[in-house]
């Protein structure tokens, strides 16, 4: 009889998996009200703003401020995820082994965590964009999967803070007391960032584990949606303002000159090159006439400079980096620097070189031949640098004396300025920045998979509670 | 040459004379000391082992698995040493090191204070013990002044062994435990918790678990409800607990000795979701709120319904915390120590709501430190008693008068301090107790 009363008792059913997952989840509602959860919410938004207040002016602007505000809204994420759930699980272990005892599945009580987790991370990243926005960050208006960018960016923040989130729970499914889990917290944190491989270089032996953390993949996101590769880089230009009164100086050899004057590549020269002169006259008139002029008079007592030496090399410098991937600022500041030899001298007057080139000689051996057609700049110089007497003087030195300012002006600041800027951004491109479809996705998708596996390992590591002692 | 290095490296903690040197003598000190601890002799010369075996003399186990693990990790490192070029990872290697070190230091200071304890010496020992290991090493082996108060006996097998408590028949009601032995492992060493406890509990009894701390009471309890398994065989009501845990859980409630409940939830709450989880899915909603109705009205929870669990007194919780478990009628009700932090009159009341829920056909099994207030109430009594090894043994379980003639003591408390170790301030009777209790189940 008793047999036939316990098999029918072995009969009754008692609530599953899934009406499990409803129970706690119910509970976890409550505890978000009662426990105070919802403080994470504010909490989240005071911490965009006070990170927003830093990046506004800079983030989906150009290359830094792209990188800087990937690299900070990869840690506000990850700092959100982790404190929300750090200590759920520890501090009431005890009373999950008392559950557990009674009949609650771990899958579900993780399952339900989950759930209530994304909600929570979910109206976190919502909230972050939200107050970003709000605070001055210039998100572009058009998505890249999405039609908005905030929510594009919204996607990824959830993604970064979800994965930390469970990250944070599997420690908390480890830790037996709020105080382990909040000791191993701290180095959780600066693992990732440290390893997210923005902002610090890592060593090559440093990658793989950089492939372990969430921050690499948030900051990639992030830094990809934001179009990093496209956007323009300040610091060089930056650098090149503050050195703008510099001093500098050097040694040109008349063959560098007239080599520069005829090269056919360089933009400057072939803009100069190409002024058409109309004129039908001789060698010698020309130059009694240009002599004559109140223009040539004043050109003669100017300082020569050597601005357009140095557009040649930041030119080259173009041609350079297009083709290696290194340090842009460097780079740039090599090129402008090698421009100069850095001995010092007396500034020279133009008129002194053409003086001391003997022009007028060279006039007096021309002065007949005819000039009857229409002619250019370029002829002209290539006509100069033919001639016998002007090689005899190709290695003779000439000390100029200038700045960096005034070269600039010369060529024009704002077209330094955008040489430095595409140039510069050029050279930096990260392949993983690369703005594709392919590239977000991936990084979505390992963080999902982060997601997944974390909360799997949390699942795994509660399955020991029955091994707790008391 | 490397292999030679490598071995050196791994033995002596280095390859220079003076290293070699040092932990020979070392050595030589602890193979003395582990002969007067009792210990085999030959565990000195185990790197690594020879750490848990120190620590063992000094009784300080716990401390001797750490100060085991880094020296062993320490050595490896050193080992590896040997054979990185990479500045980055010696550097990395170095500061692993120091932390090993450091957690050595700690926990070998632990274990040498545990030394001085046992060899009833100055607490300065454990700098020479620290810094110049081999010099008290070697002096407490070799002068027969040094001898320590106990031994670090190995687990050795005696008289007691031989008593092996017959099976209990199953019965069609009640409760009956047939538990050969519950072992752990601890650190590559099977330890016997509990041995041969046999019983049979009726139905309506309130049975009182009595014995020593770290006698295994809540290790009894566990095993018995089937959460923490024994090697054992343990029926409710024609049920077996071990081979139907899943549905058979829902039979027993067990009563932790915390209230382990979210504070932050109401009575209410708390107990709707005691019913969800522990009550069969057929039951309505509306009878399953009824139940959580009656619950409280027996626990007195009706006024507080409301109020959040970490507001109540410490009685409304501890009612509280018998009511998640009382909700879905459990044939087995276990309690450990549901009267602590309670004062007399509150116990009482408890006790005796207890003793009505037994009245109605359940076995109550309940832990108590304060017995004899309230033993009145119990029908029977089991008194658990650490043998000789340490092990949790049965040395009686009958009714509460007959336990008083059994150990020819008149309160539970007296009892308890006869099956107590000498030094924990008891008689260190548990022994004779074991064996006389065993004699009478042999008949």
């Amino acid at each position: 009889m008793a047999e036939v009363i316990h098999k029918r008792k072995l009969r009754i059913r008692h609530r599953g998996r899934m009406e499990q997952i409803r129970i706690y989840l119910g509970k976890m509602l409550r505890m978000f009200v009662y426990e105070n959860d919802w403080k994470v919410l504010p909490m989240a938004a005071l911490i965009a703003a006070l990170v927003s207040m830093v990046i506004r002016t800079k983030f989906f602007m150009n290359m830094e401020g792209d990188l800087l505000g990937a690299f900070s809204i990869t840690c506000v994420a990850i700092w959100n995820g982790c404190f929300n759930s750090i200590q759920v699980i520890c501090r009431e272990r005890a009373i999950i082994k008392r559950e557990h005892r009674s009949g609650m599945h771990i899958s579900s009580y993780i399952l339900s965590h989950m759930i209530y987790q994304a909600l929570l991370c979910l109206a976190q990243s919502a909230l972050t964009v939200v107050v970003c926005g709000y605070s001055g960050v210039q998100f572009p208006e058009k998505g890249f999967i999405t039609k908005w960018m905030m929510v594009d960016v919204a996607i990824t923040i959830f993604l970064i803070s979800y994965a930390s989130d469970m990250l944070s729970l599997w420690i908390s499914a480890v830790a037996h007391s709020t105080t382990t889990a909040m000791t191993i917290m701290p180095f959780v944190l600066i693992f990732q960032l440290v390893f997210s491989g923005g902002i610090f270089q890592l060593a090559p032996w440093a990658e793989p584990i950089s492939g372990l953390t969430i921050s690499s993949y948030g900051l990639k996101c992030i830094a990809t949606q934001a179009d990093y590769n496209h956007a323009p880089m300040e610091t060089a230009w930056n650098v090149l303002l503050k050195l703008k009164d510099k001093e500098i100086g050097g040694t040109v050899k008349v063959g560098q000159i007239l080599d520069f004057l005829s090269g056919q590549n360089n933009s400057v020269v072939a803009d100069l090159r190409a002024k058409e002169i109309n004129a039908t006259t001789t060698v010698g008139e020309l130059w009694k006439t240009i002599c004559s002029s109140a223009t040539y008079q004043e050109l003669r007592k100017q300082n020569l400079d050597l601005s357009a030496f140095s557009t040649r090399k930041i030119d080259a410098g173009r041609e350079e980096g297009s083709s290696q991937n290194e340090n842009v600022l460097l780079k740039a500041l090599i090129d402008v620097y090698e421009s100069v030899i850095g001995t010092d001298g007396e500034p020279i007057k133009l008129g002194e070189i053409i003086d001391w080139l003997q022009v007028d000689k060279i006039v007096e051996s021309m002065k007949d031949q005819q000039i009857g057609r229409q002619t250019t700049v370029g002829e002209l110089i290539d006509l100069l640098a033919s001639n016998a007497d002007v090689k005899a003087y190709r290695d003779k030195g000439i000390t100029v004396k200038t700045t960096y300012g005034r070269l600039m002006e010369l060529v024009g600041e704002d077209k330094v300025k955008d040489i430095v800027r595409v140039q510069t951004a050029a050279a930096s491109r990260v392949p993983a920045y690369d703005r594709t479809l392919d590239n977000v996705l991936n990084y979505w998708f390992t963080m999902i998979l982060h997601i997944l596996v974390y909360a799997f390992m949390a699942m795994i590591s509660l399955k020991f509670i029955d091994k707790d002692r008391r | 040459m490397m292999v030679v290095e490598v071995l050196l490296n791994m033995y002596f903690g280095g390859t220079e004379i003076s290293s070699i040197l040092r932990t020979s003598l070392y050595v030589f000190g602890l193979w003395l000391m582990f002969g007067k601890s009792g210990l085999k002799n030959w565990w000195a010369l185990c790197p690594w082992a020879r750490e848990y075996m120190l620590a063992r003399c000094a009784g300080r186990e716990a401390e001797g698995r750490i100060t085991s693990i880094t020296s062993f990790l320490s050595s490896m490192l050193s080992v590896i040493a040997i054979f990185v070029r990479s500045e980055t990872v010696m550097i990395a290697l170095g500061l692993f090191s120091l932390i090993l070190i450091f957690i050595n230091l700690i926990y070998g200071i632990r274990v040498y204070s545990g030394l001085t304890e046992v060899y009833h010496v100055s607490k300065w020992w454990i700098v020479p013990w620290i810094f110049v290991d081999f010099i008290p090493a070697v002096l407490w082996g070799l002068l027969k002044k040094y001898q320590p108060e106990w031994k670090a006996e190995e687990i050795r097998r005696t008289s007691l062994d031989i008593i092996q408590g017959h099976d209990v028949q199953g019965m069609e009601e009640g409760l009956t435990v047939n538990l050969d032995e519950r072992t752990a492992t601890e650190f590559f060493q099977k330890k016997y918790l509990l041995r041969d406890i046999h019983m049979y509990i009726q139905p309506g009894h309130m049975v009182l678990l009595l014995g020593g701390s770290g006698a295994g009471k809540t290790t009894f309890l566990n095993a018995v409800n089937g959460y923490e398994k024994a090697k054992a065989k343990v029926t409710l009501n024609g049920g077996d607990i071990y081979a139907d845990y899943k549905k058979m859980q829902y039979e027993i409630g067990f009563v932790p000795q915390q209230e382990l409940m979210r504070g932050k939830d109401t009575v209410y709450h708390t107990l709707m979701d005691a019913s969800l989880l522990r009550l069969p899915m057929s039951l309505s909603a509306s009878d399953r709120k009824a139940r959580v109705e009656e619950v409280m009205d027996i626990f007195g929870l009706g006024p507080v319904k409301n109020n959040l669990v970490e507001k109540l007194s410490g009685g409304q919780k501890k009612r509280a915390s018998i009511a998640m478990e009382f909700i879905s009628n459990p044939s087995l009700f276990i309690l450990d120590e549901p009267d602590s932090g309670l004062d007399g009159v509150m116990a009482r009341e408890l006790m005796e709501q207890l003793r009505v829920i037994a009245d109605q056909g359940k076995i109550v099994i309940v832990i108590t430190h304060t017995p004899d207030r309230v033993i009145d109430l119990f029908d029977d009594v089991i008194v658990l008693a650490k043998d000789v090894n340490r092990t949790g043994r049965l040395a009686y379980y009958g009714p509460i008068t007959e336990a008083r003639e059994f150990f020819e003591k008149e309160k539970m408390e007296q009892i308890v301090m006869a099956i107590n170790r000498k030094e924990e301030g008891g008689e260190g009777r548990a022994d004779e107790y074991i064996e006389r209790f065993a004699e009478v189940q042999h008949g």
